[in-house]
């Protein structure tokens, strides 16, 4: 118990300043100060300093500017979790989805919104740690949970393959808070680079994401879009 | 003027001089009122007050009993010891006559 409390404070405590980390341990091993207390005491202390830095308006541009919105698009537009359910109805089952798609079209789509949402994720972890230091882990955190939650409704009937969505958003996200943190803001290159990158990435998603749909027309004979809803047969 | 834990704790990094840090000032505080004070209030408090310039800290040594770790070094600037004073002068002014405070030993009279 004693050493997983002091683990627990060790991790809490990372997210103070090195001073004062070092000041507040020390004061924790002058005064004996062990176990529960000592974690109740450092949660107390982070949760002051996350409240004082959210008195100030760049968390709160970075939450609602970039992990918000950011979150909520990147669950929208791209349908990896339905690609995902597919790939793991695959793997457990063996079974693959008539999607009415080919193969190559199938590891096509899979390959562009993959890296879709590796390389927006990651994007939206270095902008919210070169944004807001300090608060990028709270706001990361939230982006994530965004990002998953608000996958295409029925993902959630799909819980298992949650884990597996929020690995693939997680990841690249810590790295780009970790990255961002460290490095601050992006050279004229490394920014040109970035933009042609994300043009690149939007448009292999445009070109790719019509094709289930386009798949399932086709294999309909047309059925399937002249039922689709706010049409006229 | 001061709030009722930044005189708490300038009065206790005062008394204790030389020997004013986080764990002596959480110390000297908790006897003399028998409240508890936590660390994010002493450190979110001390802070506050070095902004202010009421305060000074820097880190003082490492010793082996601290794990190896430093200590926050306290000390109290000309501006703060202002600031007590008023602090103390205006609780005098406003507890004269009161019942509370009558024929108390060191009661402003």
């Amino acid at each position: 118990m004693t050493r997983v409390c002091r683990k627990l404070v060790d991790l809490a405590a990372r997210a103070l300043e090195q001073d004062e980390r070092d000041a507040v341990l020390g004061d924790f091993a002058e005064h004996g100060m062990t176990g529960p207390r000592a974690l109740r005491e450092v949660i107390g202390l982070v949760a002051r300093r996350q409240a004082e830095l959210w008195k100030r308006p760049q968390p709160w541009v970075a939450l609602l500017g970039v992990a918000l919105p950011v979150g909520m698009l990147l669950s929208r537009v791209a349908p990896i979790g339905t690609v995902l359910i597919h790939a793991g109805v695959f793997w457990s089952h063996g079974v693959r989805y008539r999607t009415g798609m080919t193969i190559a079209e199938e590891i096509t789509v899979f390959a562009c919104h993959t890296i879709a949402v590796l390389f927006w994720s990651w994007c939206a972890g270095w902008a919210l740690g070169s944004m807001s230091r300090r608060t990028a882990w709270v706001n990361g955190f939230l982006f994530c949970v965004v990002a998953s939650l608000f996958a295409q409704p029925y993902v959630v009937m799909y819980l298992p393959k949650l884990p597996l969505l929020a690995l693939l958003v997680l990841l690249p996200c810590v790295l780009g808070v970790r990255q961002g943190r460290r490095l601050g803001g992006l050279g004229r290159r490394d920014a040109l680079l970035c933009g042609l990158a994300l043009a690149a990435v939007l448009l292999s998603t445009t070109w790719t994401g019509g094709w289930p749909r386009a798949a399932v027309v086709r294999w309909s004979e047309g059925a399937y879009q002249a039922r689709a809803p706010g049409r006229r047969a | 003027m001061l709030g009722e834990l930044e005189y708490l704790l300038i009065s206790a990094a005062a008394r204790l001089g030389e020997d004013a840090y986080g764990v002596s000032i959480r110390n000297d505080v908790e006897s003399t009122t028998g409240r508890r004070c936590s660390t994010g209030a002493l450190y979110t408090t001390l802070d506050r007050m070095e902004t202010k310039g009421l305060i000074e800290t820097w880190m003082g040594e490492a010793t082996p009993r601290r794990g190896g770790r430093p200590k926050r070094m306290v000390r109290v600037t000309a501006k703060g010891v202002d600031a007590a004073r008023e602090f103390y002068d205006a609780v005098s002014a406003v507890s004269r006559g009161v019942s509370w405070a009558a024929n108390r030993a060191g009661s402003p009279s």
